[in-house]
């Protein structure tokens, strides 16, 4: 097999046994920090340290894990300890409550709060990306400051909140510095947890997709928007908790100027550094920004401005963050991770190719007992224009249930824009595409994903820094029923869904022969076998239409062949096959109905024989003799 | 040798896109790079122009060693670039555009006269250019954008000119026109290395071609031979209907035969 | 509803508008060349801002020789900042540069602090304090000179940049840069020359305005913040768009505070912001090519 030598390296996942020990031995040390510091002032820099480091935990939601940048973690904060505060101090007396636990009821009001909020703030992701929609979060966090120093009579303005009650528990009031720490740092540790077993879930998952290529996160069934509104809202009610315990404890006092912009920055700033992406760098980033100044306090009034120059120069050279380097750092020296050979290729077991083949079974069955010459997908007079420019021109087309249909055409000719069209990345200018007797026409991706459209694409999509096992777990996404809190909780039904997904998944990959890259980095793997991944991850969305951009594009004779046999399996199966090609060989070979395109027009269609003989397709696509 | 290629490795990243190439140009020739989709013709371009810098190999210009210098001193020693999708200055004129395209000259005496010249040559090739002068490159049609981008690549008054692509998404009709242009351009003494995905009406014009197949060059010759060459016949000009070989008419006859469970007409 | 309150109304929307442009223009410009969102931009208003000032009340200097070595000034800053803040990071991804933009506000605005103190100051106005009187509507001469010279900024950019082969080459390489470089032009003087220009559109900015307002550290966070909502509303990309963006967003702003709540002046740009992303994302003059596949 043809491919090159390089390296592919594998990817670390999930915490190893080690990095439990350690984290313990971390957490006992901590516990002990009050006995060995009395000084009020650094214990309280300590607990800032942790509620700030939860903020950045929140950020990661957003930025580490969704990609979507949010500069409005501040006002969440301050959200959080507003409700709060305001519902301890003010409301939850009048009803009679006390304030021992009224501060509870204070945290949970954050919470439900914060997470409405956030999801509001989260819906014009629908529309925005990128800088567009860090505007709108910084316009969202000055408005929140505004209405917190504005509104006096309910705010209190720029007074501010004096005197807001501790918390207690079972008779112990954690009021002073040294008693807040203990209770920060169990809800520090808890929060961590559960950031933790979200990111190990299909949730995390969802949101790593979404991340690394929303285009074909789409695709395989996942909601992007709704992950990412999800996430907007998490990360909200992660800063509202710390904004609680902001509230009361340390000077009990809150007031508006602390919930600036410039917060946020800071607190984004704390994630980057610390490392985005992972679960201890947001809190070492919060230890160490909020403890630097203090360090640097020598450097009075210059403080401030060292600090940001040695952000810029963190920028430039440890853009993974401080926890991303020492990463780089272990893997490299220390236990540097296993290396594959891009060469060897895993046999095909034959009980893998019997579970896989007996998996689609059903579907065979399904497929049978449907209409035997009915037409699995139908469009009529579909057209998409970009404003002036006609892709596709009203096309005609109807692809036979458990047939390989080729779509083909010169570039530009509109192939890939129906494609788009028909998993629902396009809205259609016109026209209609009916799949299984359903019209679908204009549907969100994830939808028509989840209705059996599985598909590649022609400049391969794989979630890059994932690996290729997850790849191909995210497929399994829409079957997955699990919520947030079952994953958060690991009950048996999660845990059960959780291990169904990843066999599948392995067995995926042996049927197509990856089963020994499972733990590479996907970004690694060499062309050819990025291809395979591709599909094997279009397969296990379970698809009942498979939709192909250029599958065969860039691979060898030799990767060719392999792809054929392994469509023919596909097809036997009961799998319709609609297939964008360039390689004529491949096209006129396997494929029963050819559709050919020009300047967005149908021009010809047929079994292969008709098609290749047909002048006008000659002309526009192989090329006329001319003398 | 006007441009030589000698054991090109390059790409983007582990995976090299270029596996170790080798091409000549000779000075008054067309040659034509062909092979499909991914095949590495568009990175070929590329590190000849120093956009992408290889990881061995050497690019030789008129004898002078151009390897991993960067672009902006590369195109100047005499090398225009049509690349691929024309990318016509949207926000600028064609006259801002052609006018971009003298960039590279040397600025001796009589600079003004000789753009002058070469305007009017390229208003004379593109008559439609002329008409369409002070309009906005992304007001043109895709045809118009391409006679535009091979104009400015023309301004430059290049001893090679590279073409990338030149009849992506052009209608066979001005296809035919563009490449009557290029022949002409060669004719006037411009050497020409023409990418292409339409390899019949590339090999029309060439002297010689280079076929390269997943980063490397599997066929080369002259380009009459090339035509008449079976194996590209099958591979790129598709005069041959074949099932690929044995195995894959062996499947056909499997599942015609299994029609249980199978949903074939 | 009287026409000589609208009228201030209105002139005061057109000055503070006309900043906004200046510096909605800025942003747009190194948007465009660079592709970066420059978040200290609002920062390189009020460097010069103070620079000017001091240059003014403590150094007794006069007006042009003061503001002349200000727009140098900034110009020089603009040009380090390329060096040090873009240009090691731009093959990145844009979450570092929009960073290291946000590291470098901050740099400059506790540096300015350290270097100018942390008193407000005044400058002293190049026009006389008062106010010319038509009929009833009082104007302040510093507005007058803010539209004024803004619009022969805009006049110099227009030409500049459509007349001339230097600023065509810029308008190329904020296009499409590789393209640029195939046709020789060295797209990092190009993005060198913008990131100046850009600077002092700022300095120019900032020398304006410091008589109107205090000049203090943190003026130029928010100023920054607006002009970007201007850039936004006018379409983000646009030239033409972040000039109009510029002065609509002031216009509205002066009068929503007067009429509506003067106590949530500030909000009104961002309530504007949100209410134009989600309904026109494209701003007023947003792509004209429409998306492709």
């Amino acid at each position: 097999m043809a491919t090159t030598s390089a390296t592919i390296t594998q990817k670390r996942t999930g915490i190893s046994g080690l990095t439990w020990v350690g984290l313990a031995v971390l957490i006992v040390i901590l516990l002990a920090v009050p006995q060995f510091i009395k000084s009020t002032y650094w214990i309280q820099l300590l607990n800032l340290s942790m509620i700030f480091g939860l903020c950045a935990l929140g950020l990661n939601f957003t930025l580490g894990y969704a990609g979507q940048i949010s500069l409005a973690t501040a006002a969440f904060w301050g959200i959080g300890a507003y409700t709060s505060t305001l519902l301890t101090t003010r409301y939850l007396p009048l009803m009679g409550v006390p304030p021992t636990w009224g501060a509870w009821i204070g945290m949970l009001a954050a919470i439900i709060v914060c997470a409405i909020f956030g999801a509001i703030l989260g819906f014009p992701t629908l529309k925005l990306r990128g800088h567009y929609l860090a505007m709108a979060t910084i316009g969202f966090g000055f408005i929140v400051q505004l209405f917190l120093v504005n509104a006096q009579s309910f705010t209190g303005g720029s007074d501010g909140i004096p005197a807001i009650p501790s918390y207690t528990l079972f008779g112990y009031t954690f009021k002073k510095e040294g008693e807040a720490f203990y209770l920060i740092l169990a809800l520090t540790v808890l929060l961590c947890f559960i950031a933790y077993r979200i990111k190990n879930s299909r949730t995390g998952r969802a949101f790593l997709a979404v991340r690394e290529n929303e285009m074909a996160a789409e695709a395989l069934g996942v909601d992007t928007t709704g992950y990412k509104v999800l996430a907007f809202s998490l990360s909200a009610v992660y800063a509202g908790i710390a904004g609680c315990m902001f509230a009361h404890t340390g000077s009990h006092y809150i007031s508006p100027d602390t919930f600036s912009f410039d917060q946020s920055v800071m607190i984004l700033a704390m994630l980057v550094l610390g490392g985005s992406g992972t679960i201890l760098g947001p809190m070492v980033g919060g230890f160490l920004l909020t403890l630097l100044p203090e360090w640097l306090r020598f450097l009075r009034d210059a403080y401030m401005a060292v600090n940001a120059a040695a952000i810029i120069l963190i920028m430039i050279f440890m853009p993974t963050g401080i926890v991303g380097l020492i990463t780089l750092l272990w893997n490299r020296y220390v236990r540097p991770p296993e290396t594959f050979d891009a060469e060897t290729k895993t046999e095909i077991s034959h009980e893998a190719r019997v579970r896989f083949l007996s998996a689609l079974e059903a579907k065979a069955a399904q497929t049978a007992a449907a209409a035997r010459d009915g037409y699995i997908l139908e469009i009529q007079n579909l057209a998409k224009h970009f404003g002036g420019l006609k892709a596709v021109d009203g096309v005609d087309m109807k692809v036979r249930r458990g047939a390989i249909h080729a779509l083909i055409g010169p570039n530009g000719s509109g192939k890939t824009t129906i494609l788009n069209m028909l998993s629902g990345l396009y809205v259609p200018t016109y026209g209609k595409i009916t799949f299984k007797g359903e019209e679908v026409t204009g549907k969100r991706p994830h939808l028509i994903a989840a209705r059996g459209v599985g598909r590649t694409f022609q400049n391969i999509r794989l979630f890059g820094d994932l690996t290729v096992l997850e790849n191909v777990m995210i497929g399994d996404h829409h079957r997955g029923k699990a919520n947030l809190f079952e994953a958060i909780l690991r009950t048996p039904a999660q845990r059960a869904e959780e291990k169904k997904i990843r066999d599948n998944a392995f067995a995926m990959l042996e049927f197509v022969g990856l089963a020994h890259l499972a733990n590479a980095q996907a970004k690694s793997l060499p062309y050819g076998r990025q291809r395979v991944l591709e599909l094997a991850r279009a397969l296990v969305t379970n698809p009942d239409l498979l939709l192909l951009d250029e599958p065969a594009a860039g691979l060898n004779p030799a990767e060719t062949e392999e792809l054929v046999e392994l469509l023919y399996d596909i097809v036997d199966r009961g799998i319709t096959i609609l297939l964008v090609e360039h390689d004529m060989n491949l096209v006129m070979g396997i494929s029963e109905d050819i559709t050919v395109l020009n300047f967005g027009k149908k021009i010809a269609e047929g079994d292969p024989a008709t098609v290749e003989s047909n002048t006008e397709v000659i002309e526009a696509y192989l090329g006329r003799e001319e003398d | 040798m006007l441009l030589k290629l000698e054991n090109i490795v390059a790409g983007y990243g582990a995976v090299k896109a270029l596996k170790n190439i080798s091409i000549e140009v000779a000075e008054g020739e067309i040659v034509a790079l062909l092979g499909a989709n991914g095949a590495g013709k568009s990175t070929t371009i590329k590190t000849i122009c120093g956009l992408v810098k290889p990881t061995s190999g050497k690019v030789i210009f008129m004898g002078k060693d151009i390897t991993g210098m960067e672009t902006e001193d590369i195109m100047p020693l005499g090398i225009g670039a049509v690349p691929e999708g024309r990318r016509v200055f949207p926000g600028l004129t064609v006259y801002e555009n052609l006018e971009l395209g003298a960039n590279n000259r040397p600025k001796g005496p009589n600079f003004r006269e000789e753009f002058e010249q070469d305007l009017q040559r390229v208003y004379r090739i593109f008559p439609v250019l002329k008409e369409f002068e002070d309009k906005l490159g992304w007001t043109l049609s895709g045809g118009q954008q391409q006679m535009l981008a091979i104009g400015r690549g023309l301004m430059s008054r290049p001893k090679l000119l590279l073409l990338d692509e030149p009849s992506l998404g052009l209608a066979p009709v001005l296809v035919q026109e563009v490449f009557k242009v290029i022949q002409e351009i060669n004719e006037q003494g411009t050497t020409i290395l023409l990418v292409e995905q339409n390899a019949r009406v590339a090999l029309k014009i060439a002297d010689r071609g280079y076929v390269l197949e997943t980063g490397k060059i599997s066929l080369q010759g002259a380009a009459k031979d090339l035509l008449s060459n079976e194996e590209m016949a099958k591979a790129y000009l598709g005069s041959v209907v074949s099932v690929k070989d044995k195995r894959l008419r062996e499947k056909v006859k499997e599942i015609e035969a299994h029609d249980v469970g199978a949903t074939h007409r | 509803m009287d026409f000589a309150t609208n009228f201030q109304l209105l002139v005061s929307g057109l000055a503070m508008g006309s900043i906004y442009a200046l510096v909605a223009l800025g942003f747009v410009l190194i948007n465009n060349a660079a592709g970066v969102v420059n978040f200290a931009q609002g920062e390189f208003v009020m460097l010069p801002a103070f620079f000017a000032a001091v240059l003014l009340n403590e150094y007794k200097w006069g007006f042009l020789p003061a503001y002349l070595v200000t727009l140098i000034g900034i110009g020089v800053f603009g040009y380090i900042f390329e060096r040090v803040a873009y240009y090691p990071l731009r093959n990145r991804t844009f979450l570092p540069v929009i960073i290291s933009t946000i590291g470098v506000s901050i740099f400059m605005k506790n540096g300015a602090q350290l270097v100018f103190g942390t008193e407000p100051i005044n400058p002293i106005r190049p026009v006389p304090s008062a106010p010319i009187m038509i009929g009833e509507v009082a104007i302040d001469p510093q507005f007058v000179l803010i539209l004024g010279v803004t619009i022969a900024c805009l006049v110099f950019q227009y030409i500049f940049f459509e007349k001339t082969t230097l600023g065509r080459k810029l308008q190329a390489t904020a296009q499409d840069k590789e393209m640029s470089r195939l046709l020789g032009i060295r797209i990092s003087v190009m993005i060198a020359i913008t990131f100046i220009y850009s600077s002092m559109l700022g300095g120019v900015a900032g020398i304006l305005v410091g008589p109107i307002f205090y000049v203090t550290k943190d003026m130029g966070g928010l100023l920054g913040l607006k002009a970007f909502c201007s850039a936004i509303v006018g379409g983000f990309g646009s030239v033409p768009g972040a000039i109009l963006g510029g002065f609509l967003l002031g216009v509205i702003e002066q009068y929503s505070a007067y009429y509506i709540s003067s106590a949530y002046r500030d909000g009104f740009a961002f309530i504007i912001l949100i209410l134009v992303l989600l309904f026109w994302p494209m701003g007023f003059f947003g792509e004209k090519v429409s998306e492709k596949a």
